[in-house]
Parts: structure tokens; sequence; C-alpha cells
């Protein structure tokens, strides 16, 4: 994914390092001497010594959030992605997904949805939440962690062959959240999910994890009351 | 144009406050606070001859994917023994965040019984239950 700035198309790509000047005021981003400053010149980020307009909704949640969340997908080693790594703000007037690697260099894929209470769909996308069946055959004691990330690391291994189905690809939906803002997320569910197979939380116990199954409604329902929690519902 | 008379289970404390049409019912919290209030609606409207629930469920998500802004289809399920089709979408649509659960009655004699729930995502968790079991409930009048 290369950097580019579109906004017209809904396109924003930076780089983390790009994106984190601007979101912080570095001074070097308005410098058309440095080098950073140059870079946001050429792809229209900056203009005329200014941060581009259409940015401004964007800043205003990353400045200023009422919520914070990340979501880290992991799938198998050989999958095209095996680890997909999201970060929202939900703002006053809208949430902000940022997308991408975790070095500098990593170019970030920014979203916007202006309106703060479209939070649960925007984390219900991510999630590529929808319709799947409900999971029997679980097992009924409690796991390690490992040996619930076996049915990830290798389709067709542990304990979703037989739930979920042989050779079934299943990826780690972990989900962290916070609505203080200046702290830090914490988990608010691990789901294993495959699509339209099913989809299987895994709950954290004294002895280990559970394994439960969730309908797809019950995480719906689960995304809305953390969204809501933010704005007081 | 006529169909069969309806009754449907409401949730304590909601009141039908009219049929919007000979064919349509509506319904809401006798009480609720400023902003969207949860509704349901129910609709009786004629069914396409020999068409499975199958065939209905996508003609259905087809039109809401078509008409709903910004739509996440959360949930579809069909009941071929009771032929009956139920979806949980989230849209946008009128600028406002809305989940809405929809059961549909396919058997009943060249009728379709339409349920629908609707809730903002806000107060959704708040009347779930009641809204899923609501739209299950709705029958013909025996």
């Amino acid at each position: 994914m290369q950097t580019e700035h579109d906004p017209d198309r809904g396109i924003i790509r930076l780089t983390r390092t790009q994106l984190e000047a601007i979101v912080g005021g570095d001074e070097r981003a308005l410098d058309p001497d440095d080098d950073l400053g140059r870079e946001l010149v050429e792809l229209g980020v900056v203009r005329q010594g200014r941060v581009d307009e259409h940015l401004r909704p964007i800043l205003d949640a990353l400045r200023r959030p009422t919520a914070r969340f990340g979501l880290r997908v992991e799938r198998a080693a050989t999958a095209r992605r095996p680890v997909e790594r999201h970060r929202g703000w939900v703002g006053h007037h809208a949430v902000v997904t940022v997308s991408g690697g975790a070095e500098a260099d990593d170019v970030q894929d920014v979203r916007l949805s202006a309106r703060a209470s479209s939070a649960a769909r925007v984390v219900g996308r991510l999630l590529a939440l929808g319709p799947a069946r409900v999971v029997s055959d679980l097992p009924t004691g409690a796991l390690p962690w490992d040996a619930v990330m076996a049915s990830v690391r290798e389709p067709g291994c542990g304990w979703a062959a037989e739930a979920l189905g042989p050779q079934v690809p299943v990826r780690l939906l972990h989900l962290r959240w916070t609505d203080e803002p200046q702290r830090p997320a914490t988990t608010v569910m691990a789901l294993l999910a495959s699509d339209g197979a099913g989809i299987v939380e895994a709950v954290g116990t004294d002895a280990g994890f559970r394994l439960v199954t969730r309908s797809p409604t019950e995480v719906w329902t689960g995304l809305c009351a953390l969204a809501g929690r933010r704005r007081g519902a | 144009m006529s169909g069969p008379a309806v009754e449907i289970d409401l949730p304590a404390g909601w009141r039908h406050r009219t049929d919007a049409a000979p064919l349509a019912l509506a319904a809401r919290p006798g009480e609720w606070r400023p902003g969207f209030a949860p509704n349901i609606t129910v609709a009786v409207t004629p069914a396409v001859a020999g068409e499975s629930p199958e065939a209905y469920l996508a003609r259905q998500l087809d039109g809401a994917a078509a008409t709903l802004t910004d739509p996440l289809l959360v949930d579809a399920t069909v009941d071929r023994a009771a032929r009956s089709v139920t979806f949980l979408l989230a849209h946008a649509t009128t600028g406002l965040d809305l989940t809405v659960v929809q059961h549909h009655h396919l058997g009943l004699d060249g009728w379709v019984l339409a349920a629908a729930g609707t809730a903002a995502d806000d107060d959704w968790p708040t009347v779930a239950v009641d809204l899923l079991a609501a739209v299950r409930s709705v029958r013909p009048t025996r």
C-alpha cells in the first residue's frame, strides 16, 4: 500500500510517522524545508502552510477522543494477511479507524465515519460480523491459551476441527476498549470466528479459557453496549 | 384487499398505537425518553407463489442492500419447517444509527406476515430481548 491523499474518494494513506506528526502538531509537518514537510506537501496533506481542511474531523477525533479501541486480527501464518492491526478513536462527532503496521514507515489506512453513534457498526465491519451458525461440540473445560490458538495457527488442528469443521480457517479477533482515552485499552472480547461456520468467545477464568458459542446477534448487542457506554446510554 | 388478522405479544409497558393501514400494526413503549423510540411494525403482504424461504430471504436482503444506508447484515436464518425467516440489520438510513430485527412468516395461505422491531443502536442492548421475542411471536389470530 502506497501513501496517498485523496479525501474526495475517501483515501487517506499516510505513514505512521506522517500521521503522528500532523496529529501531534509537529512543526516539521508544516515546514517545506523539512523532509517530512515536503512529503506532506507533495501528498496534498499540507496546502499553503496548513493541514488540509478535509482532515479536520479526523484530527478532532484523534486529538480529543471520548473512547479508544484496538483490534488485532490474527490468522494462520500461511494466510495472505496473518496479522491485521486496527486502532480506533471515537470522537464527539466522528469515528476514525487507522489500520496498518506498527513500524514508523508502515502505511496507515485512515477511515472516517462521520457520526460518533456509528461506532458499533464500524467495529462490526472490522470484525467482518455476519451470519453464522451456533457452534456445538466445544470443549467442556478450560484450555490454556496455546490450545485455544492452535486452531488459529493451523487450520484443522485442535478444538475447531470438531466444533467448526475440518480445515476451516479460524481467525482471532482480539478487541480492546477504553472509555477513558488517557488509560490503556483492556480486553473486552476475544473471539474466534470462521466466516459462516460460527463464532466462539474465549472467556478467561482462573483455570484458563472457556470456549463459549456466541451468535452474531449476541456479539452485535455487546458492541452496541460498548459504544453506548461511552455516550452514557 | 384484506388479509389475516394478526396478534403479537407486546413487551410489558408497550402500547398498540395504530394500525397504519388495514394490514399494518404499529407499537412502541408507552413512555420513552426524548429521541428515537423503539418500535414494532407488522405488515401483511401478498406472498409470491411458490417462493422458497431461502429465495424470499435473499430477495429481502438484496432489497435492504439496495435501499439502506451503510447496512451491516449481522445475522440471517431460515426456519424451513416453520416457513419463516429472521434477519438483523444495522444501518444509518434517515441519519440515525439503527438496529432492526425482522421476522417474516411465509406459510400463511398466500400471505406474508412481516414483523420488524427497530431501536437506536445505543438502545438496542436494553430492548433486544423484548424485540426479538415480540417479532417472533407474531401470528395470525385464530
